[in-house]
């Protein structure tokens, strides 16, 4: 048997409510799941079923009140250094705030580059977007001036510079149009292909869900549920 | 086919560009007519000028922004009117929910009041009247407790319920059309479902909305509209053009549902400052095109189409 990439162990999360005397709420309750090297597994719920917290938890973005969280086997403690920390990637649901809205499109893209010390030019940039439908003439612009679609694509250009193993998906395509959803869905089950990167993707969408995922486990207020085989194909 | 019902609304040939350093043309030559009771969608990718559509329309765009062709409502030019003039429409008579439930909203106000300004702004209720009847319309899109939350804040409010607040703010004056930009952006399924259930539940109003979720469009609505960069390239009515779409473009739209197997053509949109790409937009990722597409086509009538595409010439 395939050790996992990334595993949850009885992850919980509360959120103290700000009114005094209110109890606080637990957004996530003894999660414990595993993601294997090359699978896509979808993470089915409802808004404000703590789908997004459990991700969050899982790619070091907040800190799990209990539980473990183990990559390659190894502990993590937050926050997050090292290679995990550069080898789990992000793709969020809203494209329009993923990029600082100062910086142009060329300034974003070329912080991954920095970080990891390639070489950067016109052209490796411009290669680096291509692929994603964008030109050389989308660098220069700020967020503001980019549809949300190639926003998106942007997005996922600038986490592969950082050539991820595991990349949490929060419902990355719920905001696009279907022709773009497909495109991106396409471009991402190619690569894992090609990669063998793990994919944990958070959905709201059954139907995509079943069309993209090799497993589905469904989250209600907070608790995973049983994985849903007859989900998938 | 000749329609008896009253026009509300006549979009004649109008087009919006950005011009400066980076020039977009947003909305190119579209032409559309909404009748009285009409349930119109228009749908297409982002970037495709749907949005701007519907500002362009109410006069909401910056003065950066170039419109030109023709508006009236109910046979009035609003692109003739004083701002006087037109804030008696906007609002009172037409009224535009916004997209994004994040932002529609004064975080300071309680929903309540919020829902209630229209009626005493437009209709000159009282304002105490007019919270109770707040009250009513939140109730009609299922809020729960709705008593208690009129009083809060937005902050308070999920994502779900503060769209469903905003719906309720822009039909409370009982504006006869209503204008919607992605009422279901990013609401889960069942939100969207109470979403289509409260414009289903609407009466006497006419609808104009905009929106990239293809069943929700086919939920709410008669007659759609699909546009693809800048273009109006289909329009019919609702059950017909999910059943025989013609236009290549809503054929590879309707392919691309998660539930028809997300199946894609490769290619993207031309962008927006593209005006290289003389004649048919989809032409480059298109399967069938020909010579003949380096020209712009017209929209041609087909049964209840409305089709720009030269294959129907």
């Amino acid at each position: 048997m395939n050790e996992a990439i990334l595993e949850a162990c009885g992850l919980t999360k509360r959120f103290r409510s700000k009114e005094e005397g209110k109890r606080s709420f637990t957004a996530v309750k003894k999660a414990s799941l595993s993601l294997f090297p090359g699978e896509t597994l979808g993470l089915l719920g409802e808004s404000g079923s703590g789908k997004s917290t459990l991700g969050q938890m899982l790619v070091g973005l907040i800190r799990p009140d209990e539980g473990t969280i183990l990559f390659r086997g190894q502990p993590l403690a937050y926050p997050f250094k090292g290679a995990p920390r550069e080898k789990i990637q992000i793709l969020f649901q809203h494209p329009e705030v993923s990029f600082n809205p100062q910086l142009t499109l060329r300034q974003s893209l070329s912080e991954p580059f920095r970080i990891r010390g390639l070489p950067l030019s016109d052209g490796v940039l411009a290669e680096c977007i291509s692929r994603f439908g964008l030109y050389p003439e989308h660098l220069e612009r700020r967020p503001g001036a980019l549809s949300g679609g190639e926003l998106q694509r942007a997005a996922l250009a600038r986490i592969l510079v950082m050539e991820p193993e595991v990349i949490l998906l929060d419902e990355p395509t719920s905001m696009l149009d279907v022709i773009t959803q497909a495109q991106i869905v396409d471009f991402l089950r190619r690569y894992q292909e090609e990669r063998g990167t793990s994919y944990l993707f958070i959905t709201h969408s059954t139907s995509l869900a079943r069309q993209v995922c090799h497993r589905i486990v469904r989250i209600r207020a907070g608790e995973l549920q049983e994985e849903e085989k007859e989900l998938v194909p | 086919m000749d329609d008896m019902r009253e026009t509300l609304l006549r979009v004649e040939d109008l087009s919006v560009s950005f011009e400066g350093k980076n020039f977009v043309q947003a909305v190119e030559h579209v032409s559309l007519e909404v009748h009285s009771g009409d349930r119109l969608c228009i749908i297409g990718e982002t970037g495709s000028g749907k949005s701007i559509l519907l500002l362009a329309i109410l006069r909401l765009l910056s003065p950066t922004a170039k419109v030109t062709g023709g508006v009236s409502y109910r046979g009035r030019d609003l692109f003739a009117m004083t701002e006087k003039q037109l804030d008696a429409i906007r609002g009172g008579r037409i009224s535009y929910v916004p997209q994004g439930s994040g932002n529609g909203m004064n975080p300071l106000l309680k929903v309540g009041f919020q829902v209630a300004e229209p009626m005493i702004a437009h209709r000159g209720m009282k304002r105490k009247a007019a919270e109770e009847r707040a009250v009513e319309l939140l109730k009609r899109f299922h809020l729960g407790r709705e008593e208690t939350i009129a009083r809060q804040y937005p902050f308070t409010y999920s994502g779900g319920m503060r769209q469903r607040a905003l719906i309720a703010m822009g039909i409370s004056a009982g504006a006869e059309l209503l204008f919607a930009d992605e009422p279901t952006k990013g609401l889960d399924e069942t939100r969207v479902r109470l979403t289509a259930e409260a414009f289903n539940a609407l009466e006497g109003q006419t609808l104009v909305c905009v929106t990239h979720d293809l069943s929700f469009a086919r939920s709410v609505s008669s007659r759609v509209c699909v546009m693809y960069a800048a273009n109006q390239v289909e329009e019919a009515e609702t059950e017909e053009l999910f059943r025989n779409p013609l236009h290549p473009y809503t054929r590879d739209m309707l392919a691309a549902m998660p539930e028809n197997g997300l199946r894609f053509r490769p290619g993207y949109a031309p962008a927006h400052n593209d005006t290289g790409t003389a004649g048919c937009k989809y032409r480059l990722r298109c399967g069938r095109c020909s010579e003949k597409c380096r020209e712009t086509p017209p929209l041609f009538r087909i049964g209840g189409h409305q089709v720009r595409c030269w294959q129907y010439e």
